[in-house]
C-alpha cells in the first residue's frame, strides 16, 4: 500500500490546459513533492472514467487520492460519490483548479498555474491528516409521536400507519379534531368540517395509530431515534418511547377583550361564536331572527404594534362566513370592513368573487382611524372613514363579528425547549427555514399545521402528510455512514473529542446548535453523534482544541496553510 | 529567519498579495463556484478552504494564517438569520469581530480579516469581494510575520 496519494488532473478535454499547460503544472508540483505520482486525464466525470480511475487505484495500491478537477457543484461531487460507492475505505479529496482557477484567472496565466500547484499541495498536505469518521450505527425505535390530534396530527398518524408505523397520537381535549370540531363549514369549498373530519379519523383508526385522549406531554428527552416522552394522562404519568416526534400541537384562537366594546354592547360577537351560531342556523335550517345588518371587522388584534403579524386564515374564514349568512338570508346587508383582503391563490380568489357577487360590501378602514361601534345595550350602527373615498359612512348594523388572529399554544414553548427548536419572535415554532420548514433542526423532529403559523385545516393536512413522510424516511434509515445520514455531500463525520485533553469548561455545550455536546455530571463531554452535523462550532470554541472533526481536523487546515504561505522553497522543504 | 512577504514578487514586480479564503459550502463556496461558471477575471491572490460553516473556523487559524505570512484572511458564510446551521453564524459574526479588535491591538490592521455574511452568494458579489479584498491588502504594507511570533 502506498502511503503516497495518487493525483488525477482532470484537464476537462483539454479546456484546462488552455490556461494552466500541463507540463508547468506538473513541473510546479514535482517542484515541491518530488515523489508526486501524477496522472492526467481528459475527464473525470463520466462513469467509466470513474471505473477507470477506481481501477488504477487498485492496481497501484495507493491508499488515497486527489483529485484535481471542477467544482464539487459542477461534477466534483459526483466523481467523490461514485469512488466511495467503489471502495468506501478509501480517503479522497477534491480541489477545485478549474471553475475556482483556470476560469476565474483565464486573464493571467502564470498566476492561474502557480495557483493550481498551491491549490494541489493544499489538498495533499489535507489528506495526508485527513480521517475517516468510523460508521455509525443508528437503530431508531420505529415508532412516532404525534403531539396534537388536530387535522394535521391526524393526517401525519394515518399516514404513518399506512406505512406500517406505530404511532401514539397524543391529544389534550378528550376527543381528536382540535379546533375543527368547532368550524361548521371549511373554506374555499365551504365543505361540511365534520366530513373533512371524519376523513381523517377514519384514517387514524389504524391498528398502528395509539390514540390518547386527555394526554399531555410534560417533557421530551433522550436523542433522536429513541426520544422518552413523559406524558401525564388525566394526571396518571407514563412514557412513550418514540423514534421521532411530530409536533403539531396547533394554535389557538385570540378572543377580543375590550375591543370594540366586545362584552359590554350585545351583538358584539367574535368570528368564532358566529361560526357556532351559524352553525346552530344550519343545523335547524332556520333562518337567524332579527339580524338586518351584519358588519365584519377584520385585523381586530392583529397587524399591530402587539401583534403585529397576520394570521392569514380571518380574511377567507370571513368570506365564507359572509356567504354563509348570505345563504341563510338573502336580505341582510353585510358589510365587511378590512385593511386588505388576503386571499391568495386561484380557490381563495374564486371565495372572494363570490362573496362580492353575493351582494357583501367591502369597505377598507385605515388602521390609524378604525371603525367605532355605536349602541346602547344592543349595538346599533358602525360609523367609519372610508380608506378610498375618505367620506365617513355611517352603516346599521344589529350583528358586529370580530374577526381575531391564531396565536400560539402555550406549551409550545416548553416543547420546542426539549426538542431544540427555534421559536419566532411571536412563539410559532420554526423548522430550518428556508430549506425544510417542516424539519426541525435537531434531526427526528418535525411540525406540522398551526403549530408553526395559522394555516387553513386543508393546508395542515398536507403538512401533516408531508412530515409523516419525512419522519417515515428517518426511521427507516438503519446502519449507516454518517457522512451521509443528514447532509449529503457535507462528507464529514460527527465531532470527537478527546477526553485527555478535555478541560470540561463546557464552551462547546453552550455553544452546540444542536445539544449534540452534553456532559454529565463532572464527567467528560460526549457529543452525541446523532444530533451532530459537523458544523465545527465546538472545535472552533474549543479553549484547548481538544474537538475535532476528522475529515477536516484544524491540524489539516495548518498544514493548507502553509501551502499557500509566500515562503523561500528552502523553507518549504523543512515544513514538508 | 523567514523572509518578509515582500520580497516574493509577482511578473508585474508588485509584491504578490496572498490570502485565504474560508468559505462556507452553503454560500460563499457556491458564490466562488458561480464566479467561475461566469468567467469572471479575478485577482489570483486568493486560495479557498471550504468549510462546512463559518462557526467552524477557529480564531487559532486566523492568527495562524498572519504566522505564515499571508496577507489577508476572508470568513464567509449565510446571511445573519440564514445559517444552515441553526444561526451558529451568530456567534461566529461575534467571535470573529473580537478577533478584528485584537489584530489591531497587535499592529494589524482589522481590514485583514474580512468577514462577510450573505454577501458572496452570487458570482459577481463574490467577485467583487476579492477585487476589493485585494485592493486593500495591496495598499497595505505587508504583515511582519514576527508580530506573530514564530510558528
Amino acid at each position: 500500500m502506498s502511503g503516497t496519494p495518487l493525483i488525477f488532473i482532470c484537464t476537462c478535454y483539454e479546456t484546462l490546459s488552455r490556461t494552466i499547460p500541463r507540463g508547468v503544472l506538473r513541473t510546479g508540483i514535482v517542484a515541491r513533492r518530488p515523489n508526486a505520482h501524477i496522472e492526467f486525464v481528459p475527464s473525470l466525470c463520466r462513469r467509466e472514467d470513474i471505473d477507470l480511475i477506481a481501477g488504477l487505484i487498485k492496481e497501484r495500491k495507493h491508499a488515497s487520492v486527489l483529485l484535481a478537477a471542477c467544482s464539487p457543484f459542477a461534477r466534483g461531487n459526483v466523481v467523490l460519490d461514485g469512488l466511495a460507492r467503489r471502495n468506501p475505505a478509501m480517503q479522497a479529496s477534491l480541489v477545485d483548479v478549474r471553475e475556482g482557477c483556470a476560469w476565474v484567472h483565464g486573464g493571467n496565466p502564470d498566476a492561474a498555474a502557480a495557483k493550481a500547484v498551491d491549490l494541489v499541495c493544499m489538498g495533499l498536505a489535507g489528506l495526508r491528516c485527513r480521517e475517516h469518521s468510523s460508521e455509525f450505527h443508528f437503530q431508531p425505535v420505529r415508532r412516532v409521536l404525534v403531539v396534537g390530534a388536530g387535522p394535521a396530527g391526524l393526517a401525519a398518524a394515518g399516514t404513518l400507519a399506512r406505512l406500517g408505523i406505530e404511532v401514539s397520537l397524543a391529544e389534550r381535549m378528550s376527543r381528536p379534531g382540535g379546533l375543527l370540531n368547532q368550524i361548521g363549514r371549511l373554506f374555499p369549498y365551504n365543505m361540511p368540517g365534520r366530513e373533512f373530519l371524519a376523513t381523517f379519523l377514519s384514517e387514524a383508526s389504524h391498528p398502528c395509530v395509539d390514540l390518547l385522549p386527555k394526554t399531555s406531554v410534560t417533557r421530551i428527552e433522550g436523542d433522536p431515534g429513541r426520544f422518552e416522552a413523559h406524558l401525564s394522562l388525566e394526571g396518571r404519568d407514563m412514557t412513550v418511547t418514540a423514534g421521532a416526534v411530530i409536533l403539531a400541537c396547533g394554535a389557538m384562537p385570540v378572543l377580543p377583550q375590550n375591543r370594540f366594546h366586545s362584552g359590554e354592547l350585545s351583538g358584539v360577537i367574535s368570528q368564532l361564536e358566529l361560526e357556532t351560531r351559524l352553525n346552530k342556523l344550519e343545523r335547524e335550517e332556520s333562518a337567524p331572527a332579527g339580524i338586518a345588518g351584519a358588519v365584519f371587522i377584520q385585523c381586530v388584534d392583529a397587524r399591530e404594534d402587539a401583534r403585529p403579524y397576520c394570521s392569514t386564515i380571518c380574511c377567507p374564514t370571513a368570506l365564507k362566513n359572509a356567504l354563509r349568512l348570505k345563504n341563510l338570508n338573502r336580505d341582510i346587508s353585510v358589510t365587511v370592513l378590512h385593511r386588505g383582503i388576503m386571499t391568495p391563490g386561484r380557490d381563495l380568489e374564486e371565495l372572494y368573487r363570490q362573496t362580492m357577487a353575493s351582494g357583501v360590501r367591502f369597505v377598507a378602514f385605515s388602521p390609524a382611524s378604525p371603525p367605532e361601534v355605536h349602541g346602547d345595550g344592543f349595538v346599533s350602527s358602525v360609523s367609519l372613514t372610508d380608506a378610498l373615498s375618505a367620506r365617513r359612512l355611517e352603516i346599521a348594523a344589529d350583528l358586529v363579528v370580530l374577526s381575531t388572529p391564531l396565536k400560539p399554544r402555550p406549551e409550545t414553548a416548553s416543547l420546542a425547549g426539549d426538542l431544540g427548536l427555534r421559536l419566532d419572535e411571536i412563539g410559532f415554532a420554526c423548522g430550518t427555514e428556508p430549506m425544510q420548514p417542516l424539519v426541525a433542526p435537531t434531526p427526528g423532529v418535525y411540525l406540522c399545521g398551526a403549530v408553526r403559523w395559522p394555516v387553513s385545516a386543508q393546508e395542515a393536512v398536507d403538512q401533516g402528510r408531508a412530515a409523516a413522510i419525512k419522519a417515515a424516511g428517518f426511521l427507516a434509515q438503519g446502519a449507516l455512514d454518517l457522512n451521509r445520514l443528514f447532509l449529503p455531500g457535507s462528507r464529514r463525520g460527527p465531532a470527537s473529542i478527546r477526553t485527555e485533553a478535555c478541560s470540561r469548561c463546557g464552551r462547546c455545550v453552550s455553544g452546540c446548535p444542536y445539544g449534540a455536546c452534553r456532559r454529565e455530571k463532572n464527567g467528560p463531554v460526549t457529543v452525541c453523534g446523532i444530533r451532530c452535523r459537523g458544523c465545527g462550532l465546538c472545535v472552533a470554541v474549543c479553549p484547548s482544541g481538544a474537538v475535532r472533526i476528522p475529515e477536516q481536523d484544524s491540524a489539516s487546515v495548518r498544514a493548507m496553510l502553509r501551502e499557500i504561505a509566500p515562503r523561500p522553497t528552502a523553507l518549504r522543504e523543512v515544513h514538508r | 529567519m523567514t523572509e518578509p512577504a515582500s520580497d516574493i514578487l509577482s511578473p508585474n514586480g508588485c509584491p504578490e498579495i496572498r490570502a485565504v479564503v474560508f468559505a462556507c459550502r452553503w454560500c460563499a463556496l457556491v458564490g466562488a463556484d458561480r464566479a467561475g461558471k461566469e468567467r469572471m477575471d479575478l485577482p489570483a491572490s486568493f486560495r479557498v478552504i471550504p468549510v462546512e460553516c463559518a462557526a467552524g473556523v477557529e480564531p487559532d487559524l486566523v492568527l495562524r494564517a498572519f504566522a505564515e505570512g499571508l496577507d489577508g484572511v476572508a470568513v464567509m458564510g449565510c446571511h445573519l438569520g440564514g445559517c444552515r446551521h441553526n444561526e451558529a453564524n451568530r456567534s461566529a459574526r461575534l467571535r470573529l469581530m473580537l478577533l478584528q479588535d485584537l489584530l489591531e491591538i497587535i499592529g494589524l490592521d482589522r481590514r485583514r480579516l474580512l468577514l462577510s455574511w450573505g454577501t458572496a452568494h452570487e458570482g459577481y458579489q463574490f467577485a467583487g469581494l476579492m477585487r476589493e479584498f485585494t485592493a486593500i491588502l495591496t495598499g497595505l504594507p505587508p504583515v511582519d510575520s514576527r508580530l506573530l511570533g514564530p510558528c
